[in-house]
């Protein structure tokens, strides 16, 4: 049997306590953490996605990264506007790049953003590079798709058929995110840009118009390429 | 006199007509215009080898090469019996048997100082390795691009590419025959190869340690079965361009009508050879190697085919809008 002296029970009895003490903030700071996993979680909330895309902003004041989707949460920071070159203004306007994590009712959970140095020849703007939700609207990728289907699967219907049109720039400005899945883009896309016989080489499905504004359609693609000073050359055997 | 002719100044042979003495595709009609052999074909045996001789001394040895591309260009619009008569003489089906594999002429040009020289090089190196089409492309005075690879490591200028390969633009008829030559990048560069990562750890080479990588570009290879994706080349031969629409980054690109194969550098070393395991890609690639416009310290190519921003407007006003033309790609070296 063991014997212990009061002092050194006295001893125990302390370390005891702290033991139960440092257990209690253990408690707290994992309580903390959850609280913060939960947020975390509210914020990641969405569809997951995996895919590059170009932020279309024109105002000079930027555009605001979001705490949440929508419009009345907090601003975590913001994105500067399209880098133009004020040198030669007609030449092609440089847009922030960032990768898409998700996306919940219309807004795009993003990170990373960053200026395309190569386009910009200037070191990047300092910019909010975390997490965060900003609008699809404010969002454009490239697509090599050659086809929009009606839902992310390759086996899907198909919405229209597009050729290689939206690989280019001034062809996806009016083009817009609607969501995400995986590395699928739901797009919206206004027609009145086009000219007659890119018109006609779209070749519409009645299904495209669904949810869609007037003149505007919406469609699923793949094949996204991140990629804004060349093509990708490598998304030709995804199926789309 | 015209300085640096592609002939001598022996021109006292009898049967001598071409009046451009740089045209050697004159030089090569001329050549296979036999009004003897043609009505009394026996003859043909004791005429072909002087003929041959006699025109062979009278062209700069530097454009023999180029005169034998020519004259297998031009025999396709003679008589089949003249080409039986030829490959009956074995000094001449040498010479044209040879010509039609031979690049030893094609990395470093001969010095071409008159644009009849200029087309005629050009001109008959297109004919010769590309395909029939671009032959009768040609002889119609449609656009050509013909592009003349010099292989180069990806890892060059630290990842950026060099413009180290030739485009020309050959097009028109007769006196407006014209070929006009840029620089040019075939390659993709290493900036977009996932072996310049250095965050990839199991794909990271270091012999790109000094490259400035920006993006992975690429595509996967089944055989290998990682998911990862492998940096591509086109590889030599003949394509369809068509005006991209709405071109790239604000200005005109050409796109391709089909697909083409390409070569994945699947053992990361930079080069695209017979080194790499499962090379061969026929549909990654779908049709996105565009011919663009890159930057002039950068190619900006992860498997496109690009030229200098500086010269790219130069090269625009040479095709004009909504052309369709071949592309034939030779590696030189």
């Amino acid at each position: 049997m063991m014997v212990v002296a009061p002092a050194r029970l006295s001893v125990l009895v302390a370390t005891f306590a702290v033991a139960i003490a440092s257990l209690q903030t253990a408690t707290a700071t994992s309580a903390a953490l959850s609280a913060s996993s939960n947020e975390s979680t509210a914020r990641n909330a969405g569809t997951r996605c995996e895919f590059g895309a170009f932020v279309n902003e024109v105002d000079p004041k930027g555009l605001n990264v979001r705490a949440a989707p929508n419009v009345s949460s907090k601003i975590l920071g913001k994105i500067p506007p399209n880098y133009v070159n004020k040198k030669d203004p007609s030449a092609y306007a440089s847009r922030v790049e960032v990768s898409v994590l998700s996306s919940r009712d219309g807004w795009f959970l993003i990170e990373g953003a960053t200026d395309n140095e190569q386009l910009t020849g200037k070191p990047p703007r300092p910019m909010f590079t975390g997490q965060g939700w900003v609008s699809g609207k404010k969002l454009v990728v490239k697509t090599q798709a050659s086809k929009a289907r009606v839902a992310p699967n390759p086996k899907a219907d198909v919405a229209f058929l597009v050729g290689n049109v939206l690989d280019g720039d001034s062809l996806s400005k009016p083009g817009y995110l609607v969501a995400c899945d995986g590395a699928w883009v739901n797009l919206d896309y206004s027609l009145s840009k086009l000219v007659p016989a890119e018109l006609n080489a779209i070749k519409l499905n009645p299904a495209a118009r669904k949810g869609a504004a007037n003149g505007r359609v919406r469609g699923w693609v793949t094949r996204i390429c991140a990629i804004q000073e060349t093509s990708c050359t490598g998304l030709g055997s995804i199926p789309e | 006199m015209p300085q640096n002719y592609a002939f001598a100044a022996n021109q006292a042979s009898a049967f001598r007509a071409f009046t451009d003495p740089n045209d050697l595709y004159q030089a090569a009609r001329d050549f296979l215009t036999t009004p003897l052999s043609s009505v009394l074909s026996f003859l043909a045996p004791l005429e072909w080898a002087p003929r041959w001789a006699s025109t062979i001394a009278s062209v700069a040895p530097r454009y023999h090469k180029t005169f034998h591309r020519c004259v297998n260009s031009t025999l396709r619009s003679f008589h089949p019996n003249v080409q039986r008569q030829l490959y009956a003489v074995p000094m001449i089906a040498s010479a044209l048997t040879a010509a039609k594999t031979d690049k030893s002429d094609l990395d470093i040009p001969p010095p071409i100082v008159s644009p009849t020289q200029t087309y005629c090089y050009y001109a008959s190196i297109a004919e010769t390795f590309g395909s029939a089409t671009v032959l009768s492309d040609i002889a119609g005075g449609n656009i050509v691009l013909l592009a003349l690879r010099r292989t180069t490591w990806t890892g060059k200028n630290r990842g950026l590419g060099a413009y180290d390969d030739t485009f020309v633009v050959i097009k028109g008829k007769e006196a407006n025959r014209s070929a006009t030559a840029f620089d040019a990048n075939t390659e993709p560069s290493a900036q977009y190869s996932i072996f310049a990562d250095k965050n990839d750890k199991k794909h990271y080479n270091a012999v790109f340690k000094d490259v400035k990588f920006n993006k992975v570009d690429g595509a996967k290879v089944k055989a290998i079965g990682d998911g990862f994706l492998y940096p591509g080349r086109l590889t030599e031969g003949t394509y369809q361009y068509k005006e991209k629409s709405h071109g790239h980054l604000g200005a005109r690109a050409f796109i391709m009508g089909v697909v083409p194969t390409t070569h994945r550098d699947t053992n990361g070393d930079g080069y695209f050879d017979t080194s790499d395991l499962s090379r061969v890609d026929l549909e990654g690639a779908g049709v996105t190697m565009y011919i663009h416009c890159g930057n002039d310290n950068n190619t900006d190519s992860s498997g496109c085919q690009t030229i200098p921003k500086k010269v790219y407007a130069k090269f625009l006003k040479l095709i004009p809008e909504n052309t369709k033309f071949y592309y034939v790609l030779v590696d030189v070296r």
